[in-house]
């Protein structure tokens, strides 16, 4: 019997709702597949099933799909004798397609408003380039859930140790993907720099700072640090964490670059002024990265002589 | 410009309070940010302006606070889940929901604060 797929589109965790959003149709369909004919016969198409502990074939010719037979079918020919019967005679005809390209959430919900096991898959032209079953987008979520496991168990970015702590020194843990917490780092140090006396606008320039960090972290990292500092003279906010790094770091400080993907533009971000906000705001700012290595952007903000620039 | 009040926004725009923060009673506003993307809203200084979105989330409301925006109109009648209306109260910033988009809610604001 066909299940829903177990998946809350809604409600599910930030890493699931990413993951469906991310990953597309053909990332997760099997392209290793068999079709029959519409001439072939309903027992070849049981003896295809038998022999690849399969249980749906598409019927297909030059790529244009005709129908499915599932086993269901395959058991009501055997129930009523029609099992030499030709498919075209018995296959489901209104076959639901899905495009290669479809968000996988949008896959999901096809599931789970069809209750059926399968789809086929198809290109742009309409032409069959694979299937996808909910065991494939389970299965895919699996690797995929277990890759972030793997990838949260050895992120423990360099600390910085307590005895080369300066005055004043606060340090925040950002998980990735983690945007109900988003902001609290910044709630925290806007409140340390409150308390220490600093006017109303330089709180503003450091909180503008720290939250764009702790959001990139978020959104593009996979977790990080945020650590402040500050002297008489300088507040001190560097972002470390360890990955995937920074591919061209011009680009990456250019207003409205973004590499966000949709997910992270329907929660208000991604607009590409992240970095861009903070050089405006900094009094020095400096970023060390490269594609596959980890992120440093080193902040100051001046607090003796908060700058000339009319934007500070 | 016009000072108004968020009681005199909240009509002009057709809005519920949601979260009236005590201390923003008496304050009172002459101009809007509208934005659904908070980078941009971190682009600007905002005292005196009400921050109008349709994004219903806890970070409308962190980008807000940060800038100095005491209020907060979500547009085409989105609802504030029980983690935004905590984090409203917990910033002090007043939160309300309108049912009109966000582009009429603008034209209103600039109405109501050019006269």
């Amino acid at each position: 019997m066909i299940q829903n797929l177990p998946i809350d589109i809604t409600n599910s965790s930030l890493v699931i709702r990413e993951l469906i959003t991310r990953l597309r149709v053909c990332d997760v369909m099997s392209t290793d597949m068999i079709t029959a004919r519409r001439s072939d016969t309903l027992r070849t198409v049981q003896l295809q099933m038998k022999e690849r502990g399969i249980t749906g074939v598409p019927i297909a010719e030059n790529g244009r799909v005709f129908g499915i037979v599932s086993v269901d079918d395959i058991i009501q020919a055997l129930d009523e004798g029609h099992i030499n019967d030709r498919v075209d005679a018995h296959m489901t005809k209104n076959v639901v397609l899905l495009e290669e390209y479809l968000p996988l959430s949008l896959a999901v919900s096809q599931f789970q408003r069809y209750s059926y096991g399968r789809f086929p898959v198809v290109n742009k032209e309409g032409l069959l380039v694979g299937i996808i079953s909910s065991r494939d987008i389970l299965t895919k979520l699996l690797v995929e859930i277990n890759r972030e496991v793997d990838r949260l168990e050895t992120l423990i970015p360099a600390s910085v140790p307590t005895s080369d702590r300066p005055n004043g020194f606060r340090e925040f843990t950002i998980k990735q993907y983690d945007l109900d917490n988003g902001g609290k780092a910044t709630e925290s140090i806007k409140k340390l720099c409150e308390s220490i006396g600093l006017d109303s606008r330089t709180c503003r320039r450091i909180a503008v700072i720290v939250y764009e960090l702790e959001i990139n972290l978020a959104i593009h990292s996979y977790g990080g640090v945020i650590s402040c500092s500050y002297t008489p003279e300088c507040f001190r906010i560097v972002s470390r964490d360890n990955g995937p790094g920074i591919a061209d770091r011009d680009l990456a400080v250019t207003p409205g670059f973004t590499t966000a993907n949709d997910w992270v533009k329907s929660l208000g971000f991604g607009a590409g002024m992240g970095l861009p906000n903070i050089k405006r705001v900094a009094d020095e700012f400096h970023i060390t990265s490269a594609k596959g290595h980890g992120t440093v952007v080193t902040v100051s903000v001046n607090l003796v002589q908060t700058g000339g620039g009319e934007t500070k | 410009m016009n000072q108004i009040s968020l009681e005199g926004i909240a009509q002009v725009v057709e809005a519920t309070h949601v979260v009236s923060a005590s201390a923003e009673q008496e304050r009172s506003y002459h101009w809007a940010i509208c934005s659904d993307l908070m980078s941009d809203v971190l682009t600007r200084d905002g005292d005196g302006a009400v921050l109008v979105t349709s994004l219903a989330s806890v970070q409308a409301l962190r980008a807000a606070d940060i800038v100095g925006i005491g209020a907060v109109i979500l547009s085409n009648g989105k609802r504030a889940d029980p983690q935004m209306l905590a984090t409203a109260q917990s910033l002090s910033v007043s939160l309300m929901t309108s049912g009109l988009p966000s582009f009429e809610i603008c034209i209103a604001l600039g109405k109501a604060f050019a006269l």
